[in-house]
């Protein structure tokens, strides 16, 4: 804005003309990498409407009966290959997870961020250290844990490991949200003879939403999205959820070769994200980069 | 302040988060040094004590050291396309151009698709017989510079082009963010210097950022060397060992990618490797990112 404002004021053709036009090559580029990104994305779509033929044809040929072989495939995908049941485990663990992680890391952080007690930075520390953990470490041990306790190859089993490891991050998020918040409010309520408990349910809860939600959203889509840890903990086909339903689909591949179909299932696992991306694109984007800053 | 009450708040608030992260995070954590010095041969099996010897394996081990330079090669040739491609964008996103909403939500999409949709994606983009790539060679008559996508000798660049379309647009997100605190001010002042772009580029924006650029660089160096999702998917189901970078080698000797393997101990020493390298790694990216703090 400021740059426009100072360069128009200054007179001389050629560098209105050069002005005017500086930022074409930009344009050109954006333009490029936008459109390939749309590509990719159209491309499996228009794959998911295609007859298997149709997809070891020509790539770029359009199908021809995209109606009739979308509801093949789609079809296909929800009932043959339990892209529904996948779907329906997908949403129980990650509503769980989510509903749990934030549930319990709201007051945790709270206490942190608010309160002042011996060992307060020992403890933050304590949480905040897990963020550079990688899952690959605790495989092994995780199952193990999870056998003696009866629920590996549970969803219970999968919905606490996803609270446990997405506590480090949430509990950082939160904190760094809590201390953004006025302590005023908090006097002012203590004043009014507002139990402790009060003031944090009903004074520091209804403030702290926006950062709620922005936590809610960063772990639907990590725990949406997640493959290694469902992969571990998983094994029965009927508590799948959708990136082990899709894995497990292309590992079929080679012997049903119903390449269609697996473009539609991949359709299906990209649907809901991209839904709440959708409606939601700036706080996806705040919550995702976040917190991550300091 | 005075409010003595809230003390007692802090157990109960804190104890369910401690309880879960301590026990299905920490506990594993710290039991995996004691489980990367036995030899484990499956979950029903005995743990043997070994010592460091899946450690000294590692040295004699070449699968893991091709894997390894795989991890490395990605993580610093995928950083630096990531890197340059984030602060263009961002800097040319700060502009006044139209359409800068859309573009921004574009490029940052596909870090919300699920990692092994993408890697699917990739697979489909380099399958040579039916994918796009190798159609648009053959459409414009380059069918000569067709490869093998995802064959050993081109398997790094494949995987580096599809890691950088996926991230990208994060980091850009993060350096854009920096970017917009910089007050005006400055840029007026330098454009009534007659600076360049490019000038203003570098003696305002970049030094700007700076603290901003150095987080990026350490969430990307901590996030590289764990990609896994991405390349699994893409070269799922049967990667050649000759395709593996660390992480799907990890998993290849805990559980097995295609037949089942069960080499407990030695997968969760590699682990530990993988835990080494992300702190040395960003023991190193503090060390050369180091500045004396610039009052502006």
């Amino acid at each position: 804005m400021t740059t426009r404002t100072i360069a128009s004021t200054q007179a001389g053709s050629t560098l209105d003309w050069r002005y005017r036009f500086r930022n074409v090559p930009y344009y050109a580029f954006l333009i490029l990498w936008s459109a390939i990104t749309i590509f990719i994305f159209l491309w499996l779509v228009e794959g998911s409407f295609k007859t298997n033929r149709e997809v070891f044809g020509s790539a770029f040929a359009l199908p021809a009966t995209p109606l009739e072989a979308a509801a093949a495939n789609y079809e296909k995908a929800w009932t043959v290959t339990h892209m529904g049941t996948y779907f329906s485990n997908s949403v129980v663990v990650t509503l769980a997870s989510v509903i749990v992680v934030v549930a319990i890391s709201a007051p945790a952080a709270y206490a942190l961020s608010r309160v002042q007690f011996p060992g307060n930075t020992i403890v933050t520390y304590y949480f905040i250290a897990g963020m550079g953990l990688p899952f690959q470490l605790i495989m092994v041990p995780l199952f193990v844990l999870l056998a003696r306790l009866h629920i590996a190859n549970t969803l219970q089993g999968l919905i606490l490991t996803y609270i446990g490891v997405s506590i480090p991050f949430t509990i950082l998020l939160l904190t760094g949200f809590f201390r953004t918040l006025p302590t005023e409010l908090e006097d002012a309520a203590a004043i009014d003879g507002c139990s402790e408990f009060g003031i944090f349910w009903r004074v520091m809860m209804p403030l702290a939403g926006p950062g709620l939600f922005t936590a809610a959203i960063f772990n639907f889509v990590s725990m949406w999205n997640e493959f290694l840890l469902a992969m571990l903990i998983i094994s029965n086909d009927k508590l799948r959820t959708l990136p082990l339903g899709i894995m497990s689909l292309r590992y079929s591949m080679q012997y049903t070769a119903d390449w269609s179909g697996l473009f539609a299932a991949v359709v299906i696992a990209i649907i809901p994200s991209f839904l709440v991306y959708l409606a939601l694109s700036e706080r996806v984007m705040s919550g995702l980069t976040l917190g991550m800053g300091k | 302040m005075g409010r003595r009450g809230r003390q007692r708040l802090v157990v109960p608030f804190i104890l369910p988060a401690f309880i879960l992260y301590s026990v299905f995070f920490v506990y594993p954590a710290i039991r995996a040094f004691w489980v990367s010095l036995h030899d484990w041969s499956g979950f029903g099996g005995n743990m043997v004590y070994i010592g460091l010897g899946n450690y000294s394996e590692m040295l004699k081990d070449t699968v893991f050291k091709e894997s390894l330079m795989r991890t490395l090669t990605i993580s610093l040739g995928g950083g630096i396309g990531i890197f340059a491609l984030a602060l263009f964008f961002a800097a040319i996103l700060q502009r006044d151009l139209r359409g800068k909403k859309f573009f921004r939500t574009l490029i940052f999409f596909p870090m919300i698709v699920p990692g092994v949709g993408l890697g699917l994606i990739w697979q489909f983009m380099y399958n040579n017989s039916w994918g796009p790539l190798s159609a648009l060679l053959k459409l414009v008559s380059l069918e000569s510079l067709d490869r093998v996508w995802l064959g050993p000798d081109y398997i790094i660049k494949s995987l580096a082009v599809a890691v950088i379309w996926t991230y990208v647009g994060y980091y850009m997100v993060m350096l854009m963010a920096g970017i917009d605190k910089i007050p005006p001010p400055y840029y007026e002042a330098a454009i009534l210097d007659g600076a360049s772009e490019w000038k203003m580029f570098f003696t305002i924006t970049l030094p700007m950022i700076w603290d901003v650029l150095v987080v990026a660089l350490i969430l990307w160096t901590i996030g590289s060397l764990k990609i896994f999702d991405l390349i699994a998917a893409t070269t799922f189901p049967a990667p050649a060992t000759s395709t593996y970078t660390l992480t799907i080698y990890i998993w290849a000797e805990a559980v097995g990618v295609y037949m089942p393997v069960f080499r407990l101990g030695y997968a969760t020493a590699l682990g530990v490797v993988l835990l080494l390298m992300v702190v040395v790694a960003v023991g190193i990216v503090r060390f050369v990112t180091r500045r004396e703090a610039i009052e502006y």
